[in-house]
C-alpha cells in the first residue's frame, strides 16, 4: 500500500466536455512512502491538475484519492482538516505565490494559526523562525513583502510555507522551472536535504527532465491527461516513443556535442485538433503509429520490474 | 524600494498619497468640506434659514461674505449647512450601496454557479432601471423627500458595484495564494476576508470614492428639480433651484452652490485617482503588445522584483 | 577579425528611474557587443540581468521610465540613435527584426495570419496583392512550415505554439533583414518543439543572417551559439566563443553558471 494513491481519477473543468478533452483521464498511480516520484510532461498535459487532485485542492470528476488507505476524495472541510496538514504543496514560482498585502511573517503564520491554536504567540513565532532557518533564510526576511524577494528567495519561502506544518507528503509543482540556473541546484539540494530531515515523500512535477533526473526515484510520464509510461528508475530503459521524444528534446549543454535534429515526433497543428477521437492520444505525433493505435487506446501494461507502459507497439 | 517596507497598509497608503500632489490636493479639499459640514453650527456666521426680507439680495460684505439670497438669508451659511446635508446624505447612500453591493459581489464571485447566475441576473434587471424615472415613480407614490430619493439610489446603485466586485473577486480567486491558503487549512470564510476582500479592497475604495461624487450630483440634481430636500432646508440643489429666477440680476447666487458642487466632486475624483495608485500593492505598468517588424510602442520589461 | 560587424553596440548605458525616492536602476551598464553576419551571437544571463533591455535599446523602445544615457548602436555603419523616428521605422523590419518569448500573445488573435504577414510587408514597400501572397507562402516554407495555404488562412489560436513562433520568425524575416534579435524564442514553447525552432535559427544563420539570441538556457546556447556574451547585473562579464565560455570560463560568475549545469 502506498502513502498516496490515485484510483482511476478523472477531472474535467467543463461539465459538457467530451472525455477526450478531460484534463486528467483515468490516472491510477501509487506513491510509496519515502520516495520521490517524478511526473513529467509538457505544459497542459494535466500534471499540475493531477497534483492538485491528490491534495484535494481541486475536486475530481470521478475516481478516488487514498491517503494511507483512507478515501479522502469526498471529505468536507472538517474531516479534511487533520489530513490537510499532512499533505502540502509547493507552488510554481510566480508573482501570485503570496498575498501581495502579506509580509513573510504573515505568510508563514497562516498555516500555524490554523493548526496550533492553543500555542502562545511566542511558540508560534518560534516555529516560523525555525522553518525559515531550515530553508536557509534569516530573520531579516520576516518583515519583507513577497514581491520584494528574488525568485530564489520567493521559492524558499514557498517551501517554508508548505513544510511548516511538517507534512508527510508534498507535491512540488514546477519548483525550479522559473528559477535561475544558479539558483536551481541550490533549490533542488534544499529539497533533498529537507526530505531527509523531515522524512518526506515527494511528487515532483516538472517538464524539466534534467531536474527530474537529479532528484527522482521513479518517473511517470503524462501525455494529454494520461500516464504513458512509469519508469522504475531513472536509468531504466525507456520504452514509450513519447518518453523517447521528450528525452531527445533536451538539449546537451556541451557545445562540442551538437547533433542534427533527429525527428522523434511529428509536429502537428493546434493540440485540440490533434487529439484523436479514438485510440491512442499520441497517435498523430507518433512515428511508430500503426493501425491498431487508431482504434484501441492502449492500457498501461506492466512489463516487469515495476515498469509499465501504455503502447501497442512496444509493450513487450 | 523603501516605500514597501512599511508593514502597515494604511501607513503605506498615506505615505504614498503624501507624495502624490494631485491626490493630496483632492484629499485636502474633501477633508475641508467634511470638516465644514461637521462643524457647521460653529463655523456658519448666521442661521441658514433666518429670513430677513430687508436684507435681500445684498452683495458680499463683511457681514455677509457671499451676500444674501432673495429672502435675505446668508449664502455662506447656507452653503456650509448645505455641505452638511449633502455630504451626510451622500455618505448614507454610499453606506447603503456598500452594505448590499459588496456582499452580493463577493458571494457571486466566490461561489460561482447558480448563485452567481441568480445574483447577476437580478443585478442586470436592476441596471436596466433608469434612476430618474424610478425616482419620479417613488416620489409619485410616497411624496417628495430626500429619504425616498436616497432609497431609490441605494436600490439601484448596488448593482454596478456588485458587478465590479464580482469581477475583482473572480480574478483574485484564481491566484495561487488563495489555493495555498486552502492548502494551509484556512476556512472559506477566512479566505474570503483575509485574502479576497483584502485584495479587492482597493477597487472597492476607489469605486466608492468616485461614486460619492456622482451620488452628490444626483442628490443635488433631485433637489434641484424639487424631488429631494424640501425648502427652506439648506441644500446645494435647493439653493440652485431658488436662484434660478435671479440668474439675470444676481448670477452669483447660482455661482456659489454650483462652485461648491464642482469643487467637492473635483476633489473626490482626484482623491479617487490617487487612491487607485496608492492602494495597489505594487504599481506595475502593463506590457503592451508589440509587432516584431515595426516596433513603435514603448515597452516595459522592468519587473519590480528583478533588480535589487 | 576581417569580418565587418553588422550590428555593433558600443558602451551602451540605460537606466530606469522608477518613482521618486527610489534608487536609479542601471539595467544596462556599459555594454559593448558585436554581431557578425553568418553567426549566432548569444547573450546569456538570468532574468533581470539586462539582456532583454539591451535588445530593446537597439530598437529604442525602452519603457518611459527608462532612459538610454550613453552609447551608440551601429547598424550597417549607421548610428541608430542618431536617426529620427521615421528613418528608424524604415530600418525596423527591413534591416533588423525581433521576435519575442511568447508567440501566441505577440500575434493579434483576431486577425488571420495572412493579413498580419502582408501588413509586415506593406509597412515597408508597395507591392501587389498577388506578389505579397507569393512572398508570404515562400517565407512560410522558409521557416519550415508545410500546408502554407491553410496556415495563411488561420487565426493564431488555431495554430500550436511552435507554429506560431515559426510564423513570428517568418514575419520577422519577410523583408530580409540583416539582423534578427530573438528574445527567449523557445522559453514559452513545449520542449518537443524547441529544437525545431532552433534549427530554423541555425538555417537563417547559414544563409548569412546575423542572429542575436537572448536566452537564459545554457542548453540552447551550447547547441546553437557561435559567440557568447555573459551578462550579469547589467554588465557583460565575459565574452568569447562558445567553446571558450563553456570550457575555459574566466569570470567568477561564468564559472558559477558552468558549475550549475554539470
Amino acid at each position: 500500500m502506498g502513502l498516496v494513491e490515485a484510483i482511476d481519477l478523472y477531472k474535467s473543468y467543463d461539465e459538457k466536455a467530451k472525455e477526450k478533452s478531460y484534463a486528467v483521464q483515468g490516472v491510477t498511480l501509487t506513491i510509496k512512502q519515502g520516495e520521490t516520484l517524478g511526473l513529467v510532461g509538457e505544459s497542459g498535459c494535466g500534471k499540475s491538475t493531477f497534483g492538485k487532485l491528490l491534495l484535494q485542492l481541486e475536486k475530481q470528476t470521478s475516481g478516488k484519492v487514498l491517503f494511507k488507505g483512507q478515501d479522502i476524495s469526498n471529505y468536507n472541510f472538517h474531516k479534511m482538516r487533520p489530513i490537510r496538514r499532512n499533505i502540502q504543496m509547493i507552488f510554481q514560482n510566480s508573482t501570485n505565490l503570496f498575498n501581495p498585502y502579506f509580509i513573510v511573517k504573515q505568510i508563514l503564520m497562516e498555516p500555524v494559526n490554523n493548526y496550533f491554536l492553543h500555542e502562545s504567540d511566542a511558540e508560534k513565532e518560534k516555529r516560523v523562525r525555525a522553518i525559515l532557518h531550515s530553508v536557509g533564510l534569516d530573520e531579516s526576511y520576516l518583515t519583507r513583502y513577497g514581491n520584494e524577494l528574488s525568485g530564489g528567495q520567493r521559492q524558499r519561502i514557498g517551501i517554508a510555507r508548505a513544510l511548516i506544518l511538517h507534512p508527510e507528503f508534498v507535491v512540488c509543482d514546477e519548483v525550479v522551472s522559473s528559477v535561475d540556473y544558479t539558483m536551481r541546484n541550490q533549490i533542488l539540494q534544499l529539497l533533498m536535504d529537507l526530505k531527509e530531515a523531515f522524512g518526506l515523500t515527494y511528487l515532483f512535477i516538472s517538464h524539466d527532465l534534467s531536474a527530474v533526473q537529479k532528484v527522482c526515484d521513479r518517473v511517470a510520464v503524462m501525455y494529454m491527461g494520461k500516464v504513458m509510461e512509469i519508469l522504475p528508475s531513472i536509468n531504466a530503459r525507456i520504452k514509450h516513443p513519447y518518453t523517447k521524444a521528450l528525452l531527445d528534446a533536451t538539449l546537451d549543454v556541451n557545445p562540442r556535442n551538437r547533433e542534427k535534429q533527429t525527428m522523434s515526433l511529428k509536429e502537428t497543428a493546434e493540440s485540440e485538433s490533434a487529439i484523436a477521437n479514438e485510440g491512442c492520444p499520441y497517435q498523430n505525433r507518433c512515428l511508430l503509429a500503426q493501425d491498431i493505435c487508431k482504434i484501441h487506446a492502449p492500457k498501461l501494461k506492466n512489463i516487469g520490474d515495476d515498469h509499465a507502459v501504455a503502447c501497442h507497439v512496444v509493450d513487450h | 524600494m523603501k516605500e514597501h517596507t512599511d508593514t502597515n497598509l494604511l501607513k503605506r497608503t498615506f505615505s504614498r498619497l503624501k507624495n502624490d500632489k494631485l491626490a493630496l490636493t483632492g484629499g485636502i479639499i474633501v477633508l475641508l468640506f467634511i470638516l465644514a459640514g461637521a462643524f457647521a453650527t460653529y463655523i456658519a456666521p448666521h442661521d441658514p434659514t433666518a429670513v430677513n426680507i430687508e436684507n435681500r439680495l445684498l452683495p458680499s460684505s463683511w457681514e455677509y461674505p457671499l451676500g444674501t439670497d432673495q429672502l435675505g438669508r446668508d449664502v455662506l451659511s447656507r452653503i456650509i449647512y448645505g455641505t452638511q446635508v449633502t455630504l451626510r446624505n451622500a455618505f448614507l447612500v454610499l453606506a447603503g450601496i456598500l452594505i448590499i453591493g459588496v456582499p452580493m459581489g463577493m458571494i457571486a464571485g466566490y461561489t460561482g454557479g447558480r448563485i452567481d447566475n441568480f445574483i447577476m441576473r437580478v443585478a442586470d434587471i436592476v441596471l436596466t432601471f433608469p434612476s430618474g424615472i424610478l425616482a419620479l415613480a417613488v416620489v409619485g407614490m410616497m411624496g417628495p423627500g430626500m429619504l425616498n430619493i436616497m432609497l431609490v439610489l441605494v436600490s439601484l446603485w448596488w448593482a454596478p458595484f456588485a458587478r465590479v466586485i464580482r469581477g475583482a473577486v473572480l480574478k483574485i480567486k484564481e491566484k495561487d495564494f488563495v489555493m495555498a491558503a486552502e492548502a494551509a487549512g484556512t476556512s472559506k470564510f477566512q479566505i474570503i476576508v483575509k485574502h479576497i476582500l483584502l485584495n479587492a479592497a482597493s477597487p472597492i475604495i476607489v469605486l466608492a470614492t468616485l461614486n460619492v461624487a456622482s451620488i452628490i450630483m444626483h442628490i443635488a440634481g433631485f433637489s434641484f428639480i424639487g424631488l429631494g430636500t424640501q425648502p427652506p432646508a439648506a441644500d446645494w440643489g435647493v439653493m440652485l433651484n431658488d436662484s434660478r429666477e435671479f440668474i439675470a440680476t444676481d448670477p452669483a447666487l447660482m455661482l456659489w452652490p454650483g462652485l461648491a458642487i464642482m469643487i467637492v466632486i473635483f476633489g473626490l475624483n482626484m482623491l479617487g485617482e490617487g487612491l487607485n495608485e496608492a492602494l495597489s500593492p505594487h504599481t506595475q505598468k502593463g506590457i503592451q503588445r508589440i509587432k516584431p517588424w515595426s516596433v513603435q510602442r514603448k515597452v516595459s520589461t522592468l519587473k519590480e522584483d528583478t533588480y535589487e | 577579425m576581417s569580418k565587418q560587424a553588422v550590428l555593433s553596440i558600443k558602451n551602451l548605458k540605460t537606466s530606469f528611474y522608477p518613482n521618486k525616492g527610489q534608487t536609479v536602476i542601471k539595467a544596462v551598464d556599459d555594454v559593448s557587443l558585436d554581431a557578425y553576419p553568418g553567426e549566432i551571437t548569444a547573450i546569456v544571463g538570468q532574468s533581470g540581468s539586462g539582456k532583454s533591455v539591451t535588445a530593446l535599446c537597439v530598437f529604442n523602445i525602452v519603457d518611459t521610465s527608462g532612459r538610454i544615457e550613453a552609447g551608440e548602436v551601429f547598424l550597417n555603419g549607421r548610428d541608430l540613435r542618431k536617426l529620427g523616428d521615421r528613418a528608424l521605422r524604415n530600418v525596423h523590419g527591413k534591416e533588423i527584426s525581433m521576435i519575442f518569448q511568447d508567440p501566441t500573445s505577440a500575434l493579434n488573435p483576431s486577425i488571420r495570419i495572412k493579413k498580419q504577414l502582408i501588413e509586415a510587408i506593406t509597412a515597408h514597400e508597395r507591392i501587389s496583392k498577388n506578389m505579397a501572397m507569393k512572398r508570404c507562402e515562400d517565407v512560410l516554407v522558409r521557416v519550415g512550415l508545410k500546408n502554407t495555404k491553410k496556415i495563411l488562412n488561420s487565426y493564431p489560436f488555431e495554430l500550436s505554439g511552435g507554429m506560431c513562433q515559426r510564423v513570428m520568425i517568418a514575419m520577422a524575416i519577410i523583408s530580409n533583414p540583416n539582423v534578427l534579435i530573438a528574445d527567449e524564442p523557445t522559453t514559452a514553447l513545449d520542449l518537443t518543439v524547441q529544437r525545431g525552432i532552433l534549427e530554423e535559427l541555425l538555417a537563417l544563420r547559414d544563409k548569412g543572417m546575423a542572429v542575436v539570441l537572448i536566452t537564459h538556457d545554457l542548453g540552447v546556447v551550447a547547441q546553437t551559439a557561435d559567440q557568447v556574451y555573459v551578462m550579469n547585473n547589467g554588465k557583460i562579464v565575459e565574452n568569447g566563443t562558445v567553446y571558450d565560455i563553456f570550457e575555459k570560463p574566466q569570470h567568477k560568475y561564468t564559472k558559477e553558471l558552468m558549475n550549475a549545469i554539470t
